[in-house]
């Protein structure tokens, strides 16, 4: 049975570059079904265009530098970034965030030591570039609390999705 | 054969040939362009750690496609800070169209946004991932052809969106 100009229309909005044949039959039917799928046509290289936004520069290159750190690292290396992290891991710490053990890193410690692997410089580039006040602000923002103290000595809160780093209010 | 280095050249094949869509895919689900990449490097990192566990390269696009699922629902347990932003990831290399086409690719990148998670998706699961519907439906758990009733809505929301902005007239007011 052949297809109606209605389910070509309704085929065409769900895949428009689909190499059936029976799609491609229905196409060479008419005038009408052969201006819609052009239509189509048009469309998608709009949609194309749209949606080809640039991917970052450097984007590779940080996804590549992932896998250039060991998988572990023996303890007595992880001290001289894990200074660098410090005010990292005391934001995470302090501020009323609970690590719970789970899939893929053992200690919160050893998470945080992933992030600054495949964020590198960058973290330190941005360390101490806001103001406590700006520091209070995101916090409150996330609805914990640092002391003046705590706050002080922080230089930079990244902000982590992960659930193991669950936000407790 | 040396499996670190098979590893890495695995891992490196992925990053190749995913980063850049995976990133695209991520900025127009979260609309963020920080966001994005937080997103495409967590899933990367998480897929590092258990890239063991992929024995079909033909699947890895979906897999990642999942871990950066996941990543992004993440985001949602937890209180989240506004996200604002895809006019300044949106950077426009368009500068060799003509005005109309212009006006038009923008009014279409924000309608685009505007489409709920539901279409939009999907849409851009097919779109910037080339993904089937077969695996649109594996990777959104729902059939085929709601698959295909979401993209055709997602679709005709669009074009609809773009004909109710009037571009081309719309473009004589603006330039």
């Amino acid at each position: 049975m052949s297809m109606n100009f209605s389910e070509f229309k309704r085929f065409l909005g769900a895949e428009p570059r689909s190499g059936d044949p029976e799609i491609q039959r229905a196409r060479h039917s008419s005038p009408e079904f052969e201006q819609a799928a052009a239509e189509a046509e048009l469309f998608e290289t709009k949609l194309d265009r749209a949606v080809a936004v640039p991917a970052p520069a450097g984007l590779i290159e940080d996804i590549l530098a992932i896998s250039q750190q060991p998988a572990t690292q023996p303890a007595g290396k992880k001290w001289l970034p894990m200074a660098m992290a410090a005010a990292v891991l005391i934001a995470v710490g302090a501020a009323g965030l609970t690590w719970n053990m789970s899939r893929g890193w053992d200690s919160v410690e050893e998470y945080v030591m992933e992030h600054y692997r495949h964020d590198g410089d960058k973290i330190i580039n941005l360390a101490d570039s806001s103001p406590t006040t700006d520091i209070q602000a995101v916090l409150t923002e996330l609805n914990v609390e640092a002391s003046p103290a705590l706050a002080e000595i922080v230089g930079l809160i990244k902000y982590c999705r992960h659930q193991t780093a669950r936000v407790y209010t | 054969m040396n499996t670190e280095a098979g590893r890495q050249a695995k891992f490196n094949q992925l990053a190749e040939a995913y980063g850049a869509d995976l990133y695209r895919y991520a900025m127009w689900i979260c609309g963020n362009d920080a966001l994005a990449k937080d997103l495409v490097q967590e899933t990367f990192l998480r897929a590092w750690k258990a890239l063991d566990r992929l024995n079909d390269i033909k699947a890895a696009k979906s897999w990642m496609i999942t871990i950066l699922r996941r990543e992004y629902a993440r985001t949602f347990e937890r209180k989240v800070p506004k996200f604002t932003d895809v006019d300044t990831v949106v950077v426009t290399e368009d500068s060799e169209l003509e005005p109309e086409d212009r006006t038009e690719l923008r009014l279409l990148r924000e309608s685009i946004l505007t489409l709920a998670p539901k279409y939009r998706e999907p849409l851009m699961m097919q779109v910037v991932l080339g993904f089937s519907c077969q695996e649109i439906s594996e990777a959104l758990d729902i059939s085929k052809s709601a698959v295909m009733t979401q993209l055709f809505r997602a679709r005709e929301q669009l074009k609809s969106k773009l004909q109710k902005d009037g571009v081309t007239g719309n473009v004589h007011e603006l330039f």
